[in-house]
């Protein structure tokens, strides 16, 4: 009896050993701020309009991550995306009703990772509502991905090129 | 050694329009779709390599309680609830296996806001088979898509 109650102590033992270890894994993070332009060329008709964007991942560009290697990342906090209409576009937000962000990669499926609806701003920047669960990491462990902006346009056709710039800043958490 | 260029030559031009060939035959899906229950249109187009369908058409495009556009209101992310249904990408990451069919993608209903493994098989140049299934293939639902004519130019 004595023997079995030794071994289930040393059991526990062991456990809080391995808790106090894995407690003591250096875990770090810092936050980033990542551009991304997209475009689409016209014409545009009323309706959902996408304008795409790719991203080549490059850790070591990034500040405070310059010497994290991907396998290292362990969770990305999406803070805050915003969308800056190209200057030399002679549109406003007011021309859309909606819009809402994708991020894509080649071997990651497509999620919704913002949106904004109905748009207010009548101005060419706007903030988007940011998905509260998304999980972005699987992203940033490849190569590169893409970004896929829907603009829900109002009624008139627009034939121009539109632009926008995708600003995402992220708290990205690493040991 | 000019066998050998030669022969690579022809090899290449042999991959390149085998290449060609497969993205034709796989570009077939694009295209404007109505499902049986003819409650809305999915036009299905290319992003890279992928094809995606999204709801450009609703029988009843607004909520009839609120006079408003639908929206996603049963997505399982409380934050993405506000998303209009018109303009959803029901249809996602689909990649062309060869053989008329297309597979590794999911599709969503709104109607309960649960997302499906999908495989589509064309029947014929208008009919899809879209099979929506939960693990095995086994156990899903097909549905019979119908594409849509563009009204032709005059």
């Amino acid at each position: 009896m004595k023997n079995i109650k030794l071994s289930s102590f040393n059991i526990a033992l062991l456990g809080v050993v391995l808790f106090l270890f894995s407690a003591c894994e250096p875990s770090n993070e810092t936050q980033v701020q990542i551009s991304v332009q997209s475009s689409a060329a016209g014409p545009f008709f009323p309706g959902p309009n996408s304008l795409m964007a790719d991203y080549e991942v490059n850790l070591a560009a990034l500040k405070g991550l310059e010497n994290v290697s991907p396998e290292r990342i362990k969770e990305i906090k999406i803070n805050s995306i915003s969308l800056n209409l190209n200057e030399a576009d002679s549109i406003n937000f007011d021309s859309f009703s909606s819009a809402s962000l994708q991020i894509v990669g080649s071997n990651t499926g497509m999620q919704t990772i913002a949106i904004k609806n109905p748009i207010s701003s009548k101005t060419r920047e706007l903030a988007l509502q940011v998905s509260d669960e998304v999980k972005i990491v699987d992203y940033f462990k490849s190569e590169k991905f893409s970004l896929v902006l829907d603009l829900d346009f109002i009624d008139e056709s627009y034939d121009e090129e539109i632009g926008a710039m995708i600003v995402m800043d992220l708290t990205i958490k690493y040991n | 050694m000019k066998k050998v260029i030669l022969s690579a030559l022809v090899s290449l031009m042999l991959v390149s329009v085998s290449y060609a060939q497969n993205s034709e035959e796989a570009n077939r899906l694009i295209g404007v779709w109505e499902p049986s229950h003819g409650k809305a249109k999915v036009k299905i187009d290319k992003i890279g390599d992928k094809f995606y369908g999204r709801i450009v058409w609703l029988k009843t495009a607004k909520n009839p309680e609120t006079g408003e556009p639908r929206v996603d209101k049963n997505n399982p992310d409380e934050s993405l609830r506000n998303t209009p249904l018109r303009g959803y990408r029901i249809l996602k990451d689909f990649v062309y296996a060869g053989e008329d069919e297309w597979s590794e993608g999911t599709i969503y209903d709104p109607e309960n806001g649960n997302t499906y493994s999908c495989s589509i098989k064309m029947t014929d140049e208008n009919t899809l088979d879209i099979r929506g299934y939960i693990g095995v293939s086994a156990l899903g639902r097909t549905d019979i898509w119908k594409r849509l004519k563009m009204p032709s130019k005059k």
